[in-house]
Order: C-alpha cells, then structure tokens, then sequence
C-alpha cells in the first residue's frame, strides 16, 4: 500500500506541476470566458457610441415614428443608432452620390431611403460600408417593420394596441417533472447534458491516452524495470491509474468551477443587457455525483485498456492503430447522443446503456435528459464495476508481459497468451 | 552462513523457446559473483526471476534463504542492463523516490543520498534534470538508486558499460568495499579482465544452461598451465611439427607457445633453453578470455 501511495504521489505531483496541464486548466476557461463572455462584454461597448444613419424619408410621414421607435428600443443610456433627418431631393441620383460620400468619408454610418410607396410594396433599403452586421441589421428593420404596420393599421382604422394584445403570441413554458420536484427549463439541461457528456467523453478519452503515454514513456525509457525491482507490476499500474485519474478529476474540478463562476456572471451581464429574464444554470448535485460515478468507473476501464495497450507496443504510431477499437466504444455513444436524448427510454437506449464499454456516457446521457428507473442505474454500475474488475485483471497479465518486452509489435493472439503467462 | 542468493536448477520457456534451463548459482555474503556468458544466453531472464519480475517454470531461487517473495526486494538492490530513469524528473527527488520505493523513510533516504552523492562525487548535479546529463553521469545515479537503501544483496547489469576509466575504477573500489561490509555481489559483464581482478566466483551461462561454474580460483587451476611465453635470441624453427605444441604465435623476439594437454611444460623449456637463446620465459594460466572462448565453442559444437 506504501508503494502504491508512492507512485500515485509521484505521477499526480509530476503531471500537476507541468506545463501542459497548468496551461490546459487555464486555457478551457479562457476559452469558455472568450465563448461567452467576451461577446456579450463587447456587445456593450458597441452600444456605447451610437451609429449616425442618415434617413430618406420619401413619405414623408414615418421620420418622427422610426426615431420614436428607435428611441423606446434602445437602452435609454445608450442609443443603439442617432437618426438624422435627409430631406428627398428631385434629383435622386445627386442626393445618393452625396450621401454616399458622406457614408465613404465617415461622416455617416450608413443611410436608409424609406420610399414613398413602402406602405404598398413593404421594401426599404439600407445603404453601408458593412452590411454583414446582422443584429444590427435586422433591429433597424423590425423597427422600421413595426413603424410601417402601425401606419397601415391606423390607415384601416385598428387600434394597434388591440392588434397586438388580439395576435400575441402563445409561450409555452417548459416544467421538468423530477423525483425531486419540478423546475423550470428553457434548455439548459440540453446544455448540461450535451457540456457534461462531451466533458465526460474528453476526459475519459483525454486521460486514457495520458495512461497510454506515460506507460509507453516508462517502457521506452526502460526505467520500468528498475521499478518493478521494487514493486509489483500491478501497483505500478494501479498506481498510475489512480495518479492520472486524480489528475484528471482535479482538472474537471477546477474547470466546474470556474465554468460556474463565469456562466453565473455571463448570466448576471446577459440579464443586464438583454433584460431577459435571468436563466438559471445550475448543475444539480445528483448529476455531479453521478458524473464522479462514471468518470472513476469509465477512468478504470479505458485506463487499464489503454494501459495494457501502452505496454503491448513500443511507439506511439504502433499504439494510434491499435487504439482505434477502444476509442470506438467511446464514440458510438456520441454518434447515438441525439437518438438518446429525443428515446431516452426506448430499447435501444436502456439496452446500450447497460452494456458497460458504453455505460459511462450512455447511462449519463440518460441521467442528464431523463433519470432512468432506479434499477437500470445500479444495474449498470454494477455491471460495469464488475467488467472493470475482470479487464483489469486481464489488463493487468498483459501489462506485466508487456512492459518488459521490446521488439516488434505483438498481434491479438500473442496478447491472449501473454494472458497464460506467469 | 548461507547463501544469500541460491537459484537451483530453474527453468523458463517461453512457447518453445527456453531462455533458462536448469541453471542453478550460489552466492556467499561477502563475495563477488560473476554471471558471464555470450549475448542472449538468459543472464537477463536469470537476473528477472531472481527479481521477482519473471516467475520460472521450473526450478526455485531462495534469496536470504527463503523463497523469493515481493517483501525481499527490499534487502536486493538491482541495477538493470537497459539504464532506466525518468528523463524529465530531477536527479535528487528521483533518487528520493526510488529509494523511498525500497522501503526508506524520507529522512533516512536523504541522509544516505547525501553520503552516496558526495561519495560519488555527484552532489553538485544533484538538482538537474536527469535528460540535462551524459550517459556516463546517468549511470552513477542509477547506481547510487541500486545502492541507497543499502541492499544485502546487490545485483549489476553490466555495470561498467559507458562509464570513463576513472568512474570505472571509483566503481570498482566501491564494489570491493560493499564487498568487505559483507554485502553478496552479483554482476554479468563481457569484460573478462575485471572479471579476473574482482570476482571470487564466475558462472558461465550460454544457451541458458550454466557450463561452468565455481570459484574463480579453482577453475583457473582446473585448466593446466601450459601457454609459455618467451623471449629469446635464435630460430625457433625447429618446433615446427612438434607434436607437444598445438599453437605457436612466434613475434621474432617474443613468443607465445600453447602446448597440448598432455605436454609437460617444463621438459618443453629444457628443450627450447638447448636449442636458443632464452632472456625470459613465463608459464601463464589460460586467461578466462580463453577458458571463455573454449567452452561456449565446444557448447555449441
């Protein structure tokens, strides 16, 4: 136990002290941080400075309306456009060349020509540098939109107002019945799920290969076998399965955190800016200790694969072929990850999900979307601690044959007697 | 006093293939043992079942007397052929590592690095990264990890091998001081002359199987004494044809005659003193280099 504790120690303060994790840990946030943050940070220092579109009012009839509109859209500090009155001119061609200029000199941002008939034909046209601004775009338009369809009503003699309240449209609220109670759900447990599950698959991918790696590393440094001087082969590996699953879950953790912090302050800002309705992310504690669930028991079994496969070979292009059956059961669950989620009761789905090579991600999903019944959740832990224990046994006959042969690379059935071997 | 080490008659097959048959070894405290033999005659997989890694199919090895179990590796210290330590960890926290791994506490392992560092006059090095050193310097910190935790029994891959003539001979200094302290040292290795200066007792293994084996001493003496060399003035000739000569090596001043088993060495000399001129002659032991040679080729005759 001494030894074991040893080696754990040994490959979690290593791996923990290097560059590559300490930049991997920071650099998930800072790319969650640039994935949300960032655009809605930016999204409020564009509105700083409003943009000055110059307006062609041929109806003359709408100006006082579209900046009335514009003025009740925009957050009152900060105005998104400052409208600026341009009278029509007969001469069309010279008014756009002149305005055109001014677009082209900065003066302006861009102007609309609002024709006389748009009550009829329903067409404007905006006229600018930068016409891929969607948000932009489509805001002076509905504004406009809105402008002209108060118009035409007026025109036939509605009340707007009664309008609206008579084609307001149905929200339907979506209620996510638990055993826990209900909560209300505008997603985000699409997004949970989807983020936890594709978390879940890196870090079992991600770490299963460090296993592979750091086996690999020992065999070709050959300092494995002045290890196995003093240990057991089997301790070495439990060892560093327990070492770089530690780091893993360390890594998980600090990223949980962090990711928390920042969605909490994303939501807080988007609140701000969009007056939205604030959305409550929040991961519940049960999925979060259903998570370690499968990360320990997946980490164990694609570990020790990896493991056992890091051993049998003698270099990483050997190994990236041979690797390609374990990672498959990693990504069919993926594949299937959309069927899961819309039939996460069907055969198919309970089926797969107690087949332990896919139980990890399977079962997850499925805890994620829609908790499965109680049984079907043991069954598959159970199933899976079991599988685990027999790979691991046999991994670990393999792993012991393995780190102390050099030379070519052995093939399936030298592996099965490499099982035989004492 | 037992054996520190006593392997009897083991065997391993792999398939068809034996690595090891019936090779047995016994090694006193306070003796050098050498494991000689050609590439490939299972020195390695000797080393590996005595070490626990490899279990024989045949056959038991007794380590203190008892059978080899996980608890011994403690009390041996193994230095590996292949040269292995983490490229990328610092010389001092991998030795403290390593040694800890033998069972050390932390404080006693650094107070015996200290002494082994400055002994082998390593101390200064001790905060590199072990891929920032030569072979040769890579070398003494795994023998520093072999010896730490001061093991009864200390087993040598191919010690010398990379090492500098001036670390060979501080190595060799400190294998015959762990020597008088009592310690059981097994060692392989092709160089048959520290074979000759170090070694009280030799094994030599080819195909597996130990053909020779025994103190060094007698075995030296079980091969007669019967290559002359001298230095003369004259022709020697006349020994052409001479039935009790089965080699002659003639150099003009200097030769080295080797003559048949049942020759008498010094009627040989009366003869050659009538004949020429003779400053110097010496009758020689076979040099283990010779017994070496002789035996693997008559085992694979």
């Amino acid at each position: 136990m001494r030894n074991l504790w040893l080696i754990v120690k040994r490959e979690y303060l290593q791996r923990v002290r290097t560059k590559g994790f300490i930049i991997s840990t920071l650099l998930m946030p800072a790319l969650f941080a640039a994935l949300f943050v960032v655009p809605i940070f930016l999204a409020r220092m564009q509105t700083g400075e409003p943009k000055k579109v110059a307006v062609v009012d041929e109806t003359d009839a709408l100006y006082d309306a579209l900046v009335r509109a514009v003025e009740e859209k925009a957050d009152k500090e900060r105005p998104q456009f400052l409208l600026s009155r341009v009278d029509p001119s007969p001469d069309g061609e010279a008014l756009e060349r002149r305005l055109r200029e001014q677009v082209n000199g900065g003066q302006i941002h861009a102007y609309v020509v609002i024709p006389a008939d748009i009550l009829q034909s329903g067409k404007a046209a905006y006229h600018g540098k930068n016409v891929s601004n969607v948000l932009e775009l489509r805001t002076l338009e509905s504004t406009l939109n809105n402008v002209v369809i108060t118009r035409r009503l007026g025109e036939v003699g509605m009340d707007p107002a009664r309008v609206k309240a008579v084609i307001g449209r149905v929200d339907m609220r979506r209620i996510r019945i638990t055993r826990e109670g209900a909560t209300e759900d505008r997603g985000q447990a699409f997004i949970v799920a989807y983020v936890m599950v594709m978390v879940l698959y890196g870090s079992l991918l991600g770490y299963g290969m460090t296993i592979m790696r750091s086996v690999l590393e020992e065999k070709s440094s050959r300092v494995v076998e002045v290890l196995v001087s003093s240990v057991r082969p089997s301790e070495l590996m439990f060892g560093k399965l327990i070492g770089v699953g530690a780091v893993g879950l360390t890594q998980t953790a600090l990223w949980s955190v962090v990711a928390l912090a920042f969605s909490w302050y994303g939501q807080a800002m988007a609140s701000a800016v969009t007056s939205a309705g604030m959305v409550k992310v929040d991961i519940p504690a049960g999925l979060l200790g259903y998570f370690v669930v499968f990360y320990v028991l997946g980490f164990f079994l694609y570990g020790s694969m990896y493991a056992a496969l890091g051993a049998a070979v003698n270099s990483e292009q050997d190994a990236q072929q041979m690797q390609i059956p374990i990672m498959s059961f990693l990504i069919i669950p993926l594949v299937l990850m959309m069927f899961i989620i819309n039939n996460p009761n069907s055969n198919l789905a309970v089926g797969l999900s107690l087949v332990p090579f896919f139980t990890p991600l399977l079962m997850f999903m499925r805890l994620c979307i829609q908790p499965p019944p109680v049984w079907q959740v043991l069954a598959s832990v159970l199933l899976m601690a079991l599988t685990t224990g027999v790979i691991m046994i046999g991994v670990s006959k393999i792993y012991r044959v393995g780190i102390l042969m050099y030379g070519k690379r052995p093939n399936i059935p030298e592996l099965v007697r490499w099982l035989r071997y004492t | 006093m037992g054996y520190s080490l006593s392997v009897e008659n083991i065997s391993k097959k792999y398939d068809d293939f034996y690595a090891v048959r019936g090779l047995s070894l016994r090694a006193a405290p306070g003796t050098i043992y050498g494991l000689l033999g050609p590439n490939g005659a299972g020195k390695t997989t000797t080393i590996r079942m005595v070490m626990n890694i490899l279990m024989p199919d045949e056959g038991q090895i007794l380590v203190f007397g008892e059978p080899m179990r996980e608890a011994l590796k403690r009390r041996i210290g193994y230095l590996p052929e292949e040269r292995g330590l983490y490229q990328k960890m610092k010389v001092y926290d991998q030795l403290l590592f390593l040694a800890q791994l033998k069972g050390l506490t932390p404080a006693r392992a650094a107070q015996r690095l200290d002494e082994w560092l400055a002994r082998m006059q390593f101390s200064e090095w001790k905060n590199h990264k072990v891929e920032e050193l030569s072979k040769g310097m890579q070398q003494k910190v795994q023998f520093i990890a072999t010896v730490a935790h001061d093991p009864d029994l200390i087993i040598l891959d191919e010690p010398f091998a990379g090492l500098d003539p001036i670390n060979a001979h501080l190595l060799e200094d400190i294998i015959v001081d762990l020597k008088k302290q009592g310690k059981t040292i097994l060692f392989s290795t092709h160089r048959m002359e520290q074979v000759e200066r170090l070694c009280d007792h030799i094994c030599l293994v080819n195909r597996g199987t130990n053909i020779l084996e025994g103190p060094l001493r007698a075995i030296k003496q079980q091969y007669r004494k019967n290559t002359i060399l001298l230095e003369y003035q004259g022709s020697l000739a006349f020994l052409e044809g001479d039935p009790a000569v089965r080699r002659l090596d003639d150099f003009g001043t200097r030769a080295e005659v080797r003559l048949t088993e049942e020759a008498d060495p010094h009627e040989f000399i009366r003869a050659v003193v009538a004949r020429v001129q003779v400053y110097k002659f010496e009758i020689v032991e076979p040099s283990l280099n010779d017994i070496f040679i002789e035996k693997v080729g008559q085992s694979h005759a």
